[in-house]
């Protein structure tokens, strides 16, 4: 593999969690597809609340930003979906919506209070765009005690509300590099076993990763090496990144949105220049 | 209720002190004072003072058996007994919950009825039972209606089931009474004269009886060896005092005060006095009745006088008849007392030590109420007592009920506790019960204060006193001040409620019949005997004290006398032991393990029983196995701080006792600091004032409670890293505050001078939102002639109209409707009242009354939607409407937040998510501070909690940290690298905004965060222009008025100094209170403007004054004027500018 040349290796694959290992990818690059994840991918959620009725104890403020919270299936083409980020980024949000309704009420003979969750969010019209999970908890009401309202779901971008954020946690790390000078080891057994996640062996009386994947580049080791013959460093070249998502798209099609709102983005300004 | 799980000391002390707050509760010292109160003080109280003689004919009425309420049926338990009571206007009665009174505004009482027995010369009439007044009903209490209610029935009366009570219910506002700190009564207080006097020694003692004032007696030795008695500020010499005691003979008093010869002849002087001024019982009586004041006594002849005075103002603890025996009983007081005050004065005893907390007595909600109620019940007598007098005029049989007059006795009591004025004259008795939080509230309801205040400046006084380890907190202190002056009680702390007079009498019996206590009189052998007090007195001898106290102190741990009743050895100056017992009330105790030769008594089957709760807190006071000592008797006591300590002894026997828990030396709100014991003490400290202003779940009927105002944090949490005292306490069924991710970094500056920095998506998500409450309320007033307010839309026509803008959120009937939204000076109650002097203009002008408009409108800088409308009727039937308007509180900038360590901070800078660092796993910190929070403070159990939080959160459980016996740091170091985590707690993060690694390692975990109540949204506040006052015509003060910035004088300083006099006066007078006025260049005098001729006219030279207009501040103008009217003439000589 050359110095230069860029690879992409899908590390992990699993509904809702994807791994890609990059390789030569610069780091303004890789940081910039993070960001868009978080704050530019698009997503459905819960935008407008519309009560007619609400004996609860939770105030209609307080329901509506845990409506909001909840994690809505939203249609997965990155095409589209790079096109309303773009839009909603030019001022021009798209008119799509998602009405839902709920109506929960108490009966007296139930003895106990009633929890109303996420599955009660009926869509209407749109069926697909459900809620992700069917258990989410949204209040609880009490003996006779009727919630009704109407909701609203929009498409909107992380930055505007962490709601619309396809992902809860993105994250890449950087390849960690084991520096190991043979020459200035005194033999000691510290930096194995001061480890937290065991990724350090010694080999024909060098010390070496068992998994560089595994460092947290914590530099414990480095520390508790007396003589200064341990390293830790890391290797920008290579990174990896995790996205682990809410469920309202699938990782994979998070990540290629995000790619093509940056090169949408890219293409606009080459267009703005005159290109 | 979640169990403790068995694994060491910690858990065990854990279970005692929860036994024993589940048990009693954490306002057990108010409850047990007030139903001691109503069960048999208030009747003394009533029975002692009540007695009216007619100043005409001899009419003789007496109260007698004063009861509390009649017994109704009590629809919650259904039963009959004695419970609150309301009075309708239209004179129905029936029971009242606490929240209704809340709601409506009335207060929580019960009527008192009282038997009235009449004699008229030698006729007596039959009882007549009448109401006299009502009574204050403390909640919780034996005849709080919550009484015996089980949790269900409690919410469904609206109250929290977790609601402590102790206090009361006062037109509508939750007061509580604080209790006072007090130097101990009935006993001998002996100190250093004042350094410039002519005292040497002063020897003190204040007298509390229960139908009289306090008296103080005070016996002083003075520079030329002479010993004067204080009786009503008089001073008067010892020896003729204790001649008018019937101690005639020198011999006699010198025997009595003392028998070491050395003492004695420091008496020599004060006998030759004495002898010139009186030599027998009579004389002295005379001499003291003629030289105490007057007006005290009706009797005109000395010796009268004088004999009144020494039985009723001379210690009348001891007794207030005029009997040989009460004579002899204060003799030997006295005598008493000038031997200490001697002993001090040649050295061989010390100086009393007035901080000592065994000399310090609590006076409780029941002592102080019966106070008031003395007061009221005087006033009573008075007021009958006049009414009777002005009756017998009339024929016929005296009808009480047309005597009395109730209110009047109702009116004192909750006047008294409305204002917090005290009839004795203290102030600030009684407070506002806090409801910020949980633990505000309980720590409001167990605050000490120390009356000392501003009196002395005494600085031992304020200092921690090491009698106070297990009975005040060490750290809960305001700073400034009060600092020292108002305390917390510790957690296990008891007051002691006392003996009552017969028990107590019963008790002292007993200490002579079955113990062989010899009586004073009967001593005439003294060798060989040692002394017994008992209650501060010298009661007699006994030949072994040592041996008393032993059968005293094992007959208190088998139950056959009082817990309370306190055994105390000490020593007399020549070395010989003496037997201290005590039993009166007030004293602050604390319950240890008793250990018996080394062994404790408490043993594993114990600890067993009491987590299967098969054995309660008080079983184990009862079997001896736990013991409340009192400060004094805490000196005989050898204490193991624990168990380990007592185990690994090399002599265990020297142990009396181990500590229940070493944490239990902390206040309710000192105890949730997580490792406190690491933290620089200011910190805990500091932490103890913020936790009180932290938002959280005050209570769980806030939805119905009428709060003026209110805040409720919308997702409070327990803290992961919790403490025994935390959950003892209830926080964590009550919290206030949320656990949040910590970085601990510098990030662009922006967390310099302990600003904070939180993650946007966080807020966004949740943290640290919260509602505001507020109750605006109006009621419709009726007014004598039949006037009304009404409560309606206004018309445009009424005077003060705001604009139909105001008016348009009102719903038809003038109160707006729930869930409308409100901005500044809309208006939430329309009302219409009539004007003043409506009725006067109505008649002037023939025309409708004049009508004024009195709406209710919102607070100009709030706004909020409207939570609930309460429509009802006050106590005087007027209809009552509160509005409770609710607003959303997002966290924005300059919000404050503070950790459990005293660290606050301001929030500084909202930063989107994609912008925070984050670790290798993802995690994004919600929160982070700057690490110079820490090295000055040094609060490292901040650091502590971050790791104890980290590793909670990753093995999903909470932690441990109670200060002293938590988890130790090392142990949660080792699990978090079990966890894959570096042990410090740092961590390598990525920049959010940069994507690269940060250099340092960051210190990331989970800290529990406080929201406190001062948020910009309450604060923020500029004005262009606006309103002035009426005085001055200069801007308005403050952020409710809508007020201007002042323009200080530091300010003007600068404008000075820089000589930008052109800005100056534009700050100063354009922009403030400029006038013009016109003033006559003749006289210098202000001259007015007569609009009808359009001239202007001086007041001295008429038309011929040269009238000048200049301008000058409003402030000046009305300065002249004012100095004016003093007869002072102030001049104005005018001229051109740049002109002399």
């Amino acid at each position: 593999m050359s110095q230069t040349e860029l690879s992409v290796k899908v590390i992990e694959d699993k509904p809702g969690l994807l791994t890609v290992e990059f390789s030569n990818l610069r780091r303004e690059v890789l940081n910039g597809i993070r960001r868009t994840i978080l704050a530019e991918v698009p997503t459905l959620a819960i935008d407008e609340v519309l009560f007619t009725e609400n004996s609860s104890p939770i105030y209609g403020e307080y329901i509506a930003h845990r409506l909001g919270m909840v994690p809505i299936k939203t249609p997965d083409d990155p095409e589209i979906l790079s096109q309303i980020s773009i839009d909603i980024q030019g001022g021009n949000p798209p008119n799509m919506r998602v009405e839902y309704q709920l109506r929960a009420e108490c009966p007296p003979q139930l003895g106990q209070p009633l929890t109303v969750s996420s599955d009660m969010l009926k869509p209407l019209g749109v069926e697909e765009a459900r809620p992700v999970y069917d258990n989410i908890q949204l209040f609880k009401l009490g003996q006779n005690q009727v919630v009704e309202l109407q909701a609203t779901a929009r498409y909107g971008l992380g930055k505007q509300h962490a709601k619309f954020s396809p992902v809860s946690p993105v994250v890449y790390i950087y390849k960690p590099v084991l520096i190991f000078d043979k020459t200035k080891d005194e033999p000691c057994d510290q930096h194995v076993s001061v480890c937290p996640t065991n990724c350090l062996e010694y080999k024909h009386g060098e010390l070496v990763f068992t998994n560089p994947w595994d460092c947290i580049l914590c530099r414990a080791c480095e520390k508790a090496c007396k003589s200064g013959a341990t390293k830790i460093m890391w290797d920008e070249s290579v990174a990896r990144l995790t996205i682990e998502a809410t469920g309202s798209l699938p990782p994979k099609v998070i990540l290629k949105t995000a790619i093509l709102i940056l090169l949408k983005k890219f293409k606009l300004v080459s267009e703005k220049v005159g290109a | 209720m979640e169990s403790f799980a068995f694994r060491k000391d910690s858990d065990v002390s854990g279970l005692l002190v929860r036994s024993l707050i589940d048990e009693k509760g954490l306002v057990r010292l108010h409850l047990d004072s007030y139903n001691r109160f109503i069960q048999s003080e208030f009747k003394k109280i009533i029975e002692e003072v009540c007695v009216i003689e007619s100043t005409k004919g001899d009419v003789k009425i007496k109260a007698a058996n004063p009861v509390l309420g009649r017994p109704i049926y009590d629809p919650w338990t259904g039963k009959q007994r004695i419970i609150p009571e309301v009075t309708e206007p239209d004179f129905v009665t029936r029971p009242i919950t606490p929240m209704e009174a809340r709601l409506r505004g009335l207060s929580y009482t019960v009527p008192i009825y009282c038997d009235f027995v009449i004699t008229d010369g030698d006729d007596q009439y039959e009882a007549q039972q009448v109401l006299i007044g009502e009574l204050p009903v403390m909640l919780k209490s034996s005849i709080c209606v919550t009484n015996g209610l089980t949790k269900d029935q409690l919410i469904e009366i609206g109250e929290d089931p977790e609601d402590p009570g102790g206090y009361f219910i006062i037109n509508g506002s939750e007061r509580i009474i604080v209790s006072q700190e007090d130097l101990g009564t009935n006993h001998i207080f002996v100190e250093e004269g004042p350094s410039n006097s002519s005292v040497l020694t002063v020897s003190k003692v204040s007298s509390v009886t229960r139908t009289a004032n306090r008296t103080t007696t005070q016996a002083e030795l003075t520079k030329d060896g002479r010993i004067y008695v204080y009786i009503l500020r008089s001073k008067i010499p010892m020896a003729v005092v204790f001649r008018a005691l019937g101690f005639v003979t020198d011999r006699d008093i010198a025997s009595l005060i003392t028998r070491d010869e050395r003492l004695q002849e420091l008496l020599t002087q004060s006998f030759i006095e004495g002898e010139t001024l009186a030599t027998t019982e009579s004389e002295a009586l005379r001499y003291i009745g003629n030289r105490v004041l007057g007006g005290f006594t009706k009797s005109t002849e000395p010796k009268k006088r004088g004999e009144e005075i020494i039985a009723t103002r001379l210690l009348p603890h001891l007794g207030t008849s005029n009997s040989q025996e009460v004579k002899t009983k204060k003799a030997q007081f006295l005598a008493l007392m000038i031997e200490r005050l001697l002993e001090v004065n040649v050295g061989s005893r010390q100086p009393t030590d007035k901080d000592h907390y065994a000399n310090k007595r609590l006076r409780l909600a029941g002592d102080l109420l019966a106070i008031v109620l003395r007061n009221a019940v005087q006033n009573f007598v008075k007021d009958l007592r006049h009414n009777l007098d002005r009756s017998r005029g009339r024929k016929g049989r005296i009808q009480m009920k047309a005597l009395v007059s109730a209110n009047l006795l109702t009116d004192k009591i909750v006047h008294a506790l409305a204002t917090g004025n005290w009839p004795d004259g203290r102030t600030g008795v009684s407070q506002i019960l806090d409801r910020v939080n949980y633990l505000s509230t309980l720590s409001h309801l167990r605050r000490v204060v120390s009356p000392l205040n501003r009196m002395h400046a005494n600085p031992e006084a304020r200092e921690l006193h090491m009698t106070q380890w297990g009975r005040i907190c060490p750290s809960e202190t305001p700073e400034g001040v009060n600092v020292g002056l108002v305390k917390n009680l510790a957690l296990t702390a008891i007051v002691s409620v006392g003996l009552t007079e017969t028990e107590s009498s019963r008790f002292e019996d007993s200490l002579y019949r079955r113990h062989g206590v010899q009586p004073l009189s009967s001593v005439t052998n003294f060798t060989g005997l040692q002394r017994v007090y008992f209650d501060g007195r010298l009661i007699g001898y006994h030949q072994n004290v040592h041996q008393l106290a032993e059968e005293l102190r094992s007959r208190r741990r088998s139950g056959q006398i009082s817990p309370e009743i306190s055994v105390a050895l000490t020593a007399s100056p020549d070395g010989k032991p003496e037997l201290v017992v005590t039993a009166d009330s007030g004293r602050v105790m604390r319950p240890l393990i008793v250990v018996r030769n080394g062994e404790s008594a408490l043993t594993p089957k114990h600890i067993e029983d009491l987590a299967t709760q098969r054995l309660k807190w008080s079983d184990l006071v009862a079997a001896g196995v736990i013991e409340y000592l009192d400060a004094a008797e805490e000196e005989n006591a050898t204490i193991a701080v624990d168990f380990e300590t007592l185990k690994n002894s090399s002599h265990p026997e020297k142990y009396t006792h181990v500590e229940i828990a070493p944490w239990a030396i902390m206040g309710v709100v000192a105890s949730i600091i997580p490792y406190s014991d690491h933290n620089q003490s200011p910190r805990n400290t500091y932490e103890s004032a913020m936790a009180k202003q932290a938002l959280g779940l005050y209570s769980s009927n806030f939805r119905i409670r009428p709060d003026s105002r209110g805040h409720i944090l919308h997702y409070p949490q327990r803290p992961i890293v919790t403490t025994s005292g935390a959950r003892v306490v209830g926080f964590e069924k009550r919290p206030a505050g949320q656990n949040v991710i910590l970085a601990v970094a510098p990030f662009e500056g922006y967390g310099i001078n302990d600003a904070l920095i939180i993650n946007k998506a966080s807020v966004e998500r949740g943290l640290g939102r919260s509602t505001f409450f507020r109750l605006y309320e109006a009621v419709e007033k009726k007014y004598p002639g039949g006037f009304t307010d009404k409560i309606s839309i206004p018309e445009q026509t009424v005077r003060g109209y705001r604009g139909s803008k105001m008016y348009e959120k009102l719903d038809e009937d003038g109160i707006v409707l729930p869930e409308t939204m409100l901005y500044g000076d809309e208006v939430v109650i329309g009302r219409v009242s009539p004007s003043r002097f409506g009725s006067q203009l109505q008649s002037v002008e023939g025309g409708g009354i004049l009508q004024q408009d009195t709406s209710v409108a919102l607070k100009h800088s709030e706004q909020g939607r409207v939570d609930r409308v309460i429509i009802t009727f006050d106590k005087d039937g007027n209809r009552l409407v509160r509005v409770r308007v609710r607003d959303n509180r997002v966290p924005e900038l300059g919000d404050k937040f503070a950790s459990r360590h005293g660290q606050k901070g301001v929030l500084a800078y909202v930063v989107p998510q994609e912008d925070m660092p984050f670790t290798p796993q993802g995690i994004v910190p919600d929160m982070i501070i700057n690490p110079h929070a820490f090295p000055s403070r040094m609060t490292v159990g901040q650091l502590i909690e971050l790791i104890a939080g980290k590793v909670g959160a990753l093995e999903a459980r909470q932690v441990d940290g109670t200060p002293f016996i938590g988890e130790e740091p090392q142990s949660l170091k080792e699990a978090l690298k079990r966890l894959g985590f570096n042990p410090a707690g740092v961590e390598s993060l990525i920049d959010g905004r940069t994507g690269e690694r940060l250099q340092a390692e960051i210190f990331i975990g989970v800290v529990y965060y406080q929201k406190l109540h001062h948020m910009v949204a309450d604060k923020i506040h500029a004005r262009a222009r606006g309103n002035v006052q009426i005085t001055t015509r200069q801007p308005t003060e403050g952020r409710a008025r809508e007020g201007g910035l002042r323009f200080g004088e530091m300010e003007r300083d600068v404008l000075i100094g820089h000589g930008a006099a052109a800005l100056l006066k534009d700050r100063l007078l354009d922009n403030s209170d400029k006038t013009t006025v016109a003033v006559c260049e003749n006289c210098g005098y202000f001259v007015y403007f007569d609009s009808r001729r359009g001239e202007y006219v001086c007041p001295i030279d008429g038309n011929k004054a040269k009238v000048s207009l200049v301008s000058v501040p409003y402030a000046f103008k009305l300065l002249m004027q004012e100095l004016i009217s003093l007869g002072i003439s102030p001049r104005l000589k005018l001229g051109e500018v740049g002109e002399r």
